[in-house]
């Protein structure tokens, strides 16, 4: 076991460290920070919610760079190690198929959770500054102070960084039978869409009575339901009681579906010719 | 006769490369399933309030779904049809004004500047673009302008009503209907109610309570304008500007109505 773990480490080390040398990487991660940072002087095109397009915008800003690295970097790790035999290589040492995808997942999760953080910052950064400002001029006009919860929004970056962690799960199951890296890269944005959509058609086809309608909606629990994960505003600017233990259960099931993901495709990934 | 062995054709290994996945998809609807209770709570929690995806007809269901998928991003969205709004109101396009307007506030139902502002345009300046489209003030008849003034103002009333049903908790809709019933409907009553109710919500600013209690004085029903507000003082927070603001008025209102009393 403890080998195991060590050998995983390993795989997750290089991984990250081969991810952090993509140019990509570093182009992506200074754009979603400049936006967040921009954030702060874009808002006077937004009307009487500040705080909100603030969040909104650095927020934003990590959910569409952070979902795009999370397919193109598995993608391209992976399949660079298939395709310059490292792999071979790797594999042929005492190297279980497992332990290798677990590694990957690893050292890309580093990564991308050092793109939720750093993007964070700065966004909550933006936030804090500004919240005191509202609050000050809030009080001199003897009005109620605008509210964020941070303990709300840290939560939320907890939430979004396990969000991208079963999205970069989902990308290498899909690596794990994929031929080619064209493939991988299409199959792992489909899986983003229909993750983020699986709850609407779970709604929609729910309604539809017969068997037509219930098989459609069994076949979206084939899908993480990424939209659990969407509880920013919820968790950031409550209305009523912000709903924290729904975050945790996602956090767990979040957790879980990584699990079951790289569990599956290392099973599948074991039967594969490289 | 080429024999089995021979026939290179896809189709025959098809199955067996199809049925890994397969499974491999199965095992994930099983896991899916199981982890369902953990995740569908949080995923229904990101829907806006009073949205009820199991009740909401079809369109709703697809407008707002797409809507809640965006996530953070629809905000921005919404500011940038706002925008727009703007720039068709600054050339009194009705038309465009009015869907880019519906369709900020469809994107940011949390934000009520979108709603308040779009009923604001329908009973104060749609009617004098109406005016204006039909020759001027000088040609239209007072009694039609009169009549568009009426029926914008009664277009912004049944808009602001669907919202604060949707929102009771926001003062700022009744404060607007109250406003909009007085300037356009001239219904003082009605437009005391709707400051009574924007008083009354958690959030509600002192001016609609103060306005809510000079009608009634000014009305003949001093001793109830004292009750109300009375009661209104006590349900808001110790040191606050409404409270000091009440009570302010109600000192010398106490006096009159113990001078009548004497």
């Amino acid at each position: 076991m403890k080998a195991s773990l060590s050998r995983t480490f390993l795989v997750a080390f290089n991984t990250a460290g081969e991810a952090a040398r993509q140019r990509y990487f570093l182009v992506l991660l200074a754009l979603a920070a400049a936006v967040a940072g921009l954030a702060s002087g874009l808002r006077e095109m937004t009307f009487g919610e500040d705080l909100k397009f603030i969040a909104d915008l650095g927020f934003g800003a990590l959910f569409f760079f952070g979902s795009l690295l999370a397919v193109v970097l598995p993608v391209h790790l992976f399949f660079s190690e298939l395709d310059n035999r490292t792999a071979l290589t790797l594999l042929a040492r005492p190297l279980r198929r497992g332990e290798f995808l677990a590694g990957k997942l690893l050292g890309v999760w580093t990564l991308l959770a050092a793109l939720v953080a750093i993007v964070s910052a700065v966004t909550l950064g933006m936030v804090a500054a500004r919240h005191a400002d509202l609050v000050v001029a809030a009080q001199a006009r003897h009005m109620p102070a605008p509210v964020f919860d941070y303990a709300g929004a840290a939560l939320f970056v907890a939430l979004q960084t396990v969000r991208l962690g079963v999205v970069a799960a989902l990308t290498l199951f899909t690596c794990s039978y994929a031929r080619t890296a064209l493939f991988a890269y299409g199959a792992g944005l489909g899986w983003l869409v229909a993750g983020q959509t699986a709850w609407l058609a779970r709604e929609w086809f729910g309604r539809t009575p017969g068997w037509g309608g219930k098989l459609v909606v069994a076949v979206t629990r084939v899908v993480p339901d990424l939209q659990a994960f969407n509880l920013g505003d919820a968790l950031m600017f409550p209305v009523r009681a912000a709903p924290h233990a729904e975050a945790w259960k996602a956090l767990g099931g979040g957790l879980v579906w990584i699990a079951v993901l790289i569990a599956v495709g290392a099973r599948l990934f074991r039967n594969r010719e490289i | 006769m080429a024999d089995a062995d021979d026939d290179i054709s896809p189709w025959r290994s098809l199955p067996a490369k199809v049925a890994p996945v397969a499974l491999a998809l199965a095992a994930l609807g099983v896991a899916g399933f199981a982890i369902a209770p953990l995740t569908d709570g949080a995923s229904r929690a990101t829907h806006p309030r009073n949205f009820d995806a199991a009740k909401a007809p079809p369109a709703e269901l697809g407008a707002e779904g797409f809507m809640i998928s965006l996530g953070g991003l629809r905000t921005l969205a919404a500011d940038a049809a706002w925008l727009r709004a703007n720039v068709m109101w600054e050339k009194t396009d009705r038309a465009a004004c009015t869907a880019y307007a519906r369709l900020a506030a469809v994107l940011s139902p949390e934000n009520a500047s979108f709603r308040e502002g779009y009923a604001n345009w329908m009973a104060f300046d749609f009617p004098h673009w109406s005016i204006a489209r039909l020759g001027g003030y000088a040609t239209v008849p007072q009694k039609v302008q009169d009549g568009l003034f009426r029926a914008e103002g009664l277009e912004a009333l049944k808009y602001l009503e669907v919202e604060m049903a949707r929102e009771p908790e926001q003062y700022r809709y009744p404060m607007l209907a109250s406003r909009i019933v007085l300037i356009r409907l001239k219904d003082a009553e009605r437009a005391a109610m709707f400051n009574r109710r924007a008083a009354e919500t958690p959030a509600g600013p002192w001016s609609p309570a103060l306005n809510y209690a000079n009608h009634l004085a000014n009305t003949g029903r001093l001793r109830e304008a004292v009750d109300w507000l009375g009661h209104y003082a006590g349900t808001r927070p110790e040191n606050s500007m409404s409270r000091a603001v009440a009570e302010e008025w109600l000192e010398p209102a106490r006096k009159e109505l113990k001078k009548r009393t004497e």
